[in-house]
């Protein structure tokens, strides 16, 4: 297992998205989660936002590959979603397909879709934000926005700590598996508790990685009286743009969904 | 006085045997209503009879828990707890958090996070529902760490509904919703050691069945409420959330919580890093 990694989601790269101001790309993420929200029920309408999170995962230098990515990954999800809410509308809309007790309208398939991308859009949102943001510029505008500096502290590094917790359960579930743990075998209580092979040694990770990061965190002063930063991002006038732009994109397109006669 | 741990020791036992069963119950009970009734298992699930059949009571219920929850959240952050004696100083307020509270919240954070995001569910009905392993971390960080470890549950959760798709204005009860999972077991059992009758009686009352139910509820409360922008009928919040959310920390907490609680707590002592000592340790 490898040391305490700080690295987070946060990707170096000089693009357009990556020199917005943080609390720009925030409100932004909101504005995406708003629109899809307002547009939950029409997958139609939610289009123009799922487009534009594309975009901004193109124009944040992450390519439509992560995209795709995070897509295929989903579309079990899209598979179960299509079925549940094509299930509650098989009385509305005009008949598209039946396959047993399947009847999928067209109604059922806008929902299902509304509802698919209620989900994804935010997801591919946040990538975007996070994998753009630096942690020290994310927890400089998490301040900025009201948060006390110890909780904004201590979710920038919750989040950056995650790749390498991620990677860290993935090594030892394998370590386990190679020694014989089978996950997958025997009643549920056996199943959870072949869990404990794989909680036990994250826990004791934990309890070695507290004292270090303490230390780091100790060594920088942190947590003893407010920070300050050096290296402040500036409103600028194409913060100002975005912002006014992303307010009406998502707000026409959340206006657009709740519209009824749309 | 023997006579008196006798009895409490009954009780232990008593709440043990409870938590257990109605675990039991919850698995076998499902398995009864998946066999009846294939096509909408839901229909004839006990605990979705009972939650969506007296949502009225559920909601008003929950509205309470709702508003008890967060008063609470808000105290013990800001510092203060509510005792018999009236409010006092936790002294684990973020105000006063040392750079070890601040690691081991962020540590706690990614490590439910994380657990939550890489383990794969275990399916107890197969297309229906699944329990989450990680869950049984979320008391267990409330008990050793305290408040720190409490917040760690709650922003673990967030993290995991961020980077995992569920992020929403639902979030927002998961958020509240996790930290009580962990404050209730933290805040109600006295001894966190795992090792005597009565630590793992108290832990069956507020780790299993308590925490089940006041995080069934407070989650749920929240989506009924804001049901124009979650979007989910309330049918699916009362009778598929609530009872997924319930049985889920029931199975979870009562099967796994006690067995890495008894394994994790000397190791979590021994680094000094259980919260009772280091409050002592601070007030020396």
């Amino acid at each position: 297992m490898e040391a305490l990694s700080l690295g987070g989601l946060y990707v170096e790269r000089k693009t357009p998205f990556h020199e917005l101001d943080p609390r720009a790309k925030i409100a932004w993420a909101l504005l995406v989660l708003a629109a899809s929200v307002a547009t939950q029920f029409d997958g139609l309408k939610a289009l123009p936002v799922f487009a534009s999170t594309l975009a901004a995962l193109s124009l944040s230098g992450l390519g439509a590959g992560l995209a795709l990515l995070l897509i295929v990954n989903a579309s079990a999800f899209l598979a179960a979603v299509t079925l549940v809410w094509a299930g509650a509308y098989s009385s509305q809309g005009v008949l598209l397909l039946a396959l047993g007790p399947l009847r999928l309208t067209d109604v059922g398939l806008k929902v299902a879709f509304g509802k698919f991308f209620l989900i994804m859009n935010p997801v591919l949102a946040f990538a975007a934000l996070f994998a753009s943001t630096r942690p020290y510029h994310l927890m400089w505008a998490l301040e900025k926005l009201g948060a006390p500096p110890k909780v904004a502290l201590t979710f920038t590094l919750a989040l950056n700590l995650l790749p390498s917790t991620v990677k860290a359960v993935r090594e030892v579930t394998e370590a386990q598996v190679a020694r014989g743990l089978a996950l997958d075998r025997g009643s549920v209580v056996q199943r959870l508790r072949n869990y404990v092979p794989i909680i036990v040694p994250m826990i004791a990770k934990l309890l070695s990685d507290v004292w270090d990061l303490s230390m780091v965190l100790a060594s920088r002063y942190a947590g003893y009286a407010r920070r300050t930063y050096v290296f402040e991002p500036r409103w600028s006038a194409r913060d100002t743009v975005f912002t006014v732009l992303s307010l009406l994109l998502y707000g026409g397109v959340a206006a657009w969904g709740l519209a009824p006669w749309w | 006085m023997a006579e008196k741990a006798r009895s409490s020791k009954a009780l232990m036992v008593l709440a043990v045997v409870a938590g257990l069963a109605v675990a039991a119950a919850v698995v076998y009970d499902f398995w009864r209503a998946l066999t009846v009734n294939p096509e909408n298992p839901w229909a004839e699930f006990t605990l979705s009879k009972i939650f969506f059949g007296y949502r009225n009571l559920m909601f008003a219920v929950g509205a309470v828990v709702w508003v008890l929850g967060t008063a609470i959240f808000v105290l013990e952050l800001a510092g203060r707890t509510v005792t018999r004696r009236g409010l006092e100083r936790n002294r684990m307020g973020v105000a006063e958090w040392s750079v070890i509270d601040v690691a081991l919240a962020a540590l706690s954070a990614a490590v439910y996070g994380g657990l939550l995001a890489a383990t794969a569910p275990i399916v107890f009905v197969p297309g229906f529902t699944w329990l989450r392993p990680a869950n049984a971390l979320a008391p267990l960080f409330g008990m050793f760490f305290g408040i720190p470890g409490c917040l760690g549950a709650a922003i673990g959760n967030l993290i995991a509904d961020i980077v995992g798709g569920f992020f929403g204005v639902g979030s927002f009860g998961g958020f509240i919703g996790n930290f009580l999972i962990a404050y209730l077991p933290y805040k109600f059992v006295r001894d966190h050691s795992f090792s005597s009758a009565s630590s793992i009686g108290e832990f069956y009352v507020w780790g299993v069945l308590a925490q089940a139910f006041v995080s069934a509820t407070y989650i749920c409360w929240w989506l009924d409420v804001a049901e124009a922008l979650v979007g989910l009928p309330l049918f699916v919040v009362w009778g598929i959330i609530a009872p997924i959310i319930f049985s889920n920390n029931i199975v979870v907490n009562a099967v796994l919580s006690p067995v890495l609680g008894r394994v994790l707590f000397p190791l979590i002592k021994g680094r000094g890093l259980y919260w009772k000592d280091r409050i002592k340790a601070a007030q020396v």
